[in-house]
């Protein structure tokens, strides 16, 4: 799966077909193998808490298994039409045994409202999974539904976390990150990361995931675009490595621009959440992997078959990523780019 | 005496004429000046005839050119340096504009602290940063919700100059140029300062929600946009409009020094170019000063070649003809042989010569015998071809020293230097031998020419040239008379014998001048002293020659009057005196014409007949005629000229008693007659000034006049003395070349100028 979309970023058609023909020959190997060893435990990685209410590990569950047991009506609410929403939705519905209604807002309320009155009157639907903020933001009155969140950075703020209504985290893994990050670039020590409020858990994590690698984080707040740009220019000279997450309340445009060349003509590696940043002078793009979103969001789905609650901490973390490499940046930077994460590297 | 003046060569002048006006053409260029008729052509008058444009300013081509070279390059540099000026202060602006943008940028970037932390100790790092900058001249930042200042800054540079701070109005604007990159001009009022006050709008932005799932770093419009304050800055760009002008100056020096060196270059390369033009110049101007004798040099461009071989062409041109000319003056084109007019000076050079060197030369006089005859039967063609032959065949009995002149018609003239009679003797007798062997064939019949010859010894200073050509002359006609074919030496003792044989010629020319109207009337001014303004003349008669010779009137009167013809003249001058009367009184000027008679016309029976007849014919005023007879002839006729006198007055004619004085009458005729002017003789006035004599003769005369209540008239006055006597004696009329030639056309003006003559010689009495 890894590289299905690994090559999406500036792999060519054949690649990708060669790729993705590949996989499903694994994919099909995988479920044989699957259903010889199905009473068996399925060996996950070991992740670290994703949040302060979730800071224990959760077991991966097998996505087949899960949907044998599922037996609930489920409607996905998508934000937009964004074709990573539109891709996450698909991989969900398919995952279901009954097919799952996917709607989307059009961003008209009239639209919206009609939409969230159509879902609060059909009964049959047990479980809403929202994609993206508007979508929570749109569902998370409802009373008679389970709903679970995706896509959503700052859940906090907006209050989206309650006993029927938990989500499922849109950030990636820290521990992941700066695992793949010591690879890159041995000789890194420090490392910042400029970000809005209400991430302080998160960032916690981060912070220990970065140490445990003997990464220092250097964590600082801000609350609009111009304290982004102005504390990012301002972080210490000697910090080799800036962290942008995707905190839509104190990025624009322009600060990730600005930002982004500062740390460029400083020979700062930067690590972004896209692949779109890496042309930007993005180091590494750290971006969430779709299926191991579904995975949480049907396990969360699945964990609350039988109750009026979504059992569980307010968000579960994904423990797996996607990766892209901006070569030109890395030799810029005197790194080298082991073997095993060439398949990462832009355009190859 | 016979005065033989040359005038009139018409092919001579008509060829200098057009030399002249070749001439004239080169020196202006061929130029016409057009008369404007419409605003374009006086525009356009106006444009060619400004001092850049003429040759009036600026005599040389080349420092014409200069100049204009000059002034345009002049004109260039004022519109560049302009040009620059009006670029650079674009320049100016634009960069400051950007710099005011940056400067924006980063003063925004820079109060991100003010505005996250709301304290304004912060501002002072902005302060202490902003300070290092002298073209800031303030700065301050506003808080968007209540457009109140949080901060601020001033430059000492300010002094006491207050910037007020943005008006509710103007931070609207601002506030409406969220989208824009650059910031909002604001007009100051401080003109005094060269201040640039913008402003800008502090603002944040922040990603839509879900729009980092589908981030696009080239669209704005997925962001959202919160302004959180204001920014205002004041700039001051004196500095660099000082460091623009110092730039400027520099530049346009630099500048002007490269034209003024363009222009030096220029200079030499002009002057280089136009160096074959400039060489035109000498050989141009001593054309133009009539020196036809010069050659152009035609060298370098094209053009100037061309120019100088028109040149060239032309003036060879003039050349020829200037030879052609030389020739038909001093040659005679028939037969190449010199002409009258050429004889006529060599005759008299030989004649000083020989005076000189006591010398003796002879004149011979050659008339063909049977060219008449020739010439009726054969045409003149022949007579042309036979003329040639004679000359060719005299040409051979001439020694190279000698003279040989066609003097006109079949007439030829040779002067034979240094030579006694009895040379002169055997030339005339060689020549008669030459010519009795020449035989003229003409369609094919053989015709014997001879010819007379007279022959005269110029051998003292006797005789003028005129003399001894009529003495060869005459002898030409004695020998005719002899029989031609012969030759006959003058001798002085014959000379009453060869003016008898000579009246005959004179005879004929008369009755052909008198036929044929060979005779001319000149005019001569007679002035009234109190200034009358009537035009008033005495009408002189001349004979014209068939070569155009004026001859004067005591060069053939005296033959007419021995010949009888003088009553024919006499009719002649009245008739036409009075015709040329009567084309003056139609051009209605007021003119009287004294008419001479001689004293014959007394004795012709219809005389009163014939003068009424022409005063009839013509119309004339009979009061503007004045006939003038000679005293002598009033005392000779005197019953008969009393008579004639009282009937013409009776016609309203008047008279003048001519050459009065002279004859020592009695004035008891004078009392007789009915005359009404008394014309005092010449020979009283010409030298009256130094004679006391004469004067008091002239003194009397006008008394008696006066007395007799006659008018008095005084000719030959020659000097403004005797104009002074003349006037102090009181004369009526004055005449003379002091006031006037006789001339052949007169004018009113011409009149009117002798008579201002007259009167400014009053006042200077």
């Amino acid at each position: 799966m890894y590289a299905i979309f690994c090559t999406g970023y500036g792999a060519n058609v054949e690649q990708r077909i060669i790729l993705i023909s590949k996989t499903l020959k694994f994919y099909s190997l995988f479920v044989m193998l699957f259903f010889l060893i199905s009473c068996a435990p399925v060996e996950t990685k070991k992740e670290p808490p994703e949040s302060l209410e979730s800071s224990e590990p959760t077991k991966k569950i097998p996505i087949e298994e899960k949907v044998i047991k599922e037996k609930q009506s489920v409607l996905i609410l998508l934000s937009s039409q964004t074709p990573s929403y539109q891709q996450l939705a698909e991989i969900i519905s398919q995952k279901l045994i009954n097919p799952a209604v996917i709607k989307v807002l059009s961003g008209q309320p009239a639209s919206d409202s009609r939409i969230l009155k159509d879902i609060e009157e059909r009964t049959e639907l047990t479980h809403i999974v929202s994609i993206g903020v508007k979508a929570a933001k749109l569902v998370k009155g409802l009373k008679n539904k389970r709903i679970i969140f995706a896509q959503v950075v700052n859940f906090k703020e907006l209050g989206l976390v309650t006993d029927r209504m938990k989500g499922v985290s849109a950030l990636p893994s820290p521990e992941k990150l700066f695992e793949d990050w010591r690879i890159l670039s041995p000789n890194l020590s420090s490392v910042a990361v400029v970000a809005g409020k209400n991430l302080e858990s998160y960032l916690l994590r981060a912070k220990k995931a970065a140490e445990s690698h003997g990464i220092e984080l250097f964590v600082e707040q801000v609350k609009t675009d111009k304290e982004f740009i102005y504390k990012s220019k301002s972080l210490n000279p000697k910090i080799e490595g800036q962290w942008v997450l995707p905190d839509n309340r104190v990025l624009s445009a322009k600060a990730l621009k600005e930002v982004m060349a500062y740390a460029s003509r400083r020979g700062r590696q930067l690590v972004v959440f896209s692949p779109k940043l890496l042309s930007f002078g993005g180091f590494l793009a750290v971006s969430e992997d779709v299926d191991s979103i579904a995975e949480r969001v049907l396990q969360r789905v699945e964990d609350s078959a039988d109750m009026d609650i979504i059992p569980g901490n307010g968000v579960l973390p994904v423990m797996s990523h996607t990766m892209g490499i901006n070569r030109n940046i890395a030799r810029q930077l005197n790194l080298n780019i082991p073997q095993e994460y060439q398949a990462y590297v832009n355009g190859e | 005496m016979v005065n033989r003046v040359v005038k009139d060569k018409k092919s001579l002048d008509q060829g200098w004429k057009e030399a002249h006006y070749l001439r004239s053409n080169l020196k202006s260029g061929l130029r016409d000046e057009p008369v404007p008729q419409r605003p374009i052509e006086w525009l356009r008058r106006v444009i060619r005839e400004s001092p850049l444009f003429t040759r009036r300013k600026s005599k040389s081509l080349v420092n014409r050119i200069v100049w204009l070279l000059l002034v345009w390059s002049l004109v260039i540099y004022v519109l560049g340096v302009a040009g620059l000026w009006w670029s650079s202060n674009r320049v100016i602006e634009d960069n400051f504009s950007q710099q005011a943008s940056d400067w924006i940028d980063k003063l925004d970037e820079m109060g991100t602290p003010l505005y996250a932390a709301n304290d304004e100790f912060l501002f002072h790092a902005i302060e202490e940063h902003v300070s290092k900058f002298p073209e800031i001249f303030y700065l301050r930042y506003y808080e968007a919700n209540t457009n109140q200042v949080i901060a601020s800054y001033t430059s000492n540079k300010l002094g006491e100059v207050y910037i007020p701070e943005l008006s509710a109005a103007i931070i609207e604007k601002v506030r409406l140029n969220i989208d824009s990159d650059q910031p909002v001009l604001i007009k100051t009022a401080e003109k005094k300062l060269s201040l640039v006050q913008v402003a800008s709008p502090i603002v944040t932005r922040s990603i839509r929600e879900d729009g980092l799932m589908n981030l696009d770093l080239e669209l704005n419009s997925s962001e959202i946009y919160k302004i959180i304050g204001y920014l205002e800055l004041g700039l001051d760009f004196s500095h660099y409009r000082s460091k623009l002008i110092s730039n400027i100056f520099m530049g346009s020096l630099a500048v002007a020094l490269l034209l003024v060196g363009a222009a030096v270059l220029g200079r030499f390369l002009i002057k280089r170019s136009l160096l074959p033009l400039t060489n035109m110049r000498k050989p141009l101007e001593l054309l133009a000063r009539g020196n036809i004798n010069v050659h152009v040099e035609g060298e370098g461009d094209e053009e100037i070649v061309a120019i100088a071989n028109a040149l060239n062409t032309t003036i060879d041109a003039l050349k020829s003809r200037d030879e052609e000319l030389r020739k038909l003056a001093n040659y005679d084109e028939l037969t190449g042989l010199l002409n009258k007019h050429n004889f006529n000076i060599q005759l008299r050079q030989e004649i000083q010569r020989t005076i000189e060197e006591n010398d003796t030369s002879a004149l011979l006089f050659i008339d063909l015998d049977q060219f008449k005859h020739v010439n009726d039967s054969l045409g003149h063609a022949a007579g042309d071809r036979l003329l040639q032959q004679v000359a060719e065949v005299l040409k051979n009995r001439i020694r190279s020293d000698d003279v040989i002149a066609r003097f006109g018609g079949d007439e030829f003239t040779i002067i034979a230097k240094s030579i006694n009679e009895k040379d002169a003797c055997i030339i005339a007798e060689s020549i008669l031998k030459a010519m009795q062997q020449f035989v003229f064939v003409e369609s094919g019949q053989a015709f014997n020419i001879y010819c007379s010859i007279g022959v005269v010894l110029i051998d003292d200073d006797k005789f003028t040239a005129e003399e001894i050509f009529s003495q060869a002359d005459m002898s030409c006609f004695h020998a005719k008379s002899e029989g031609r074919n012969r030759y006959h030496m003058f001798d002085l003792s014959e000379q009453e014998e060869l003016r008898k044989s000579a009246d005959i010629s004179w005879s004929k020319r008369i009755g052909d001048a008198i036929k044929n109207d060979y005779f001319t009337l000149y005019f001569q001014p007679v002035v009234g002293v109190s200034g009358n303004e009537a035009e008033h003349y005495e009408v002189l008669l001349r004979m014209v020659m068939d070569d155009e010779e004026i001859i004067q009137p005591n060069a053939f009167l005296p033959a007419a009057e021995r010949l009888g013809l003088a009553v024919d003249i006499d009719y002649w001058v009245v008739r036409n005196a009075l015709r040329r009367l009567s084309e003056f009184e139609a051009e209605d000027r007021d003119v009287h014409l004294s008419i001479n008679l001689s004293g014959r016309i007394f004795e012709a029976p219809d005389l009163i007949e014939k003068i009424q007849r022409h005063i009839t014919q013509y119309k004339v005023n009979p009061a503007h005629i004045i006939f003038e007879i000679t005293e002598q002839t009033a005392v000779r006729y005197i019953e008969k000229a009393t008579e004639v006198i009282r009937e013409l007055k009776d016609m309203g004619c008047r008279f003048a008693l001519d050459d009065f004085g002279v004859g020592f009458s009695s004035f008891n005729y004078l009392k007789r007659l009915p005359v009404d002017f008394l014309k005092i003789d010449g020979d009283f006035i010409s030298d009256m000034s130094n004679d006391p004599v004469d004067q008091a003769m002239v003194q009397s005369i006008i008394q008696i006049a006066k007395t007799l209540k006659k008018q008095t008239i005084a000719e030959y006055v020659q000097d403004a003395a005797t104009m002074e006597l003349l006037k102090q004696f009181g004369a009526d009329f004055v005449q003379g070349f002091y006031l006037g030639e006789p001339v052949k056309d007169i004018t009113k003006k011409g009149f009117q100028n002798t008579l201002k003559k007259v009167s400014s010689n009053v006042v200077n009495l």
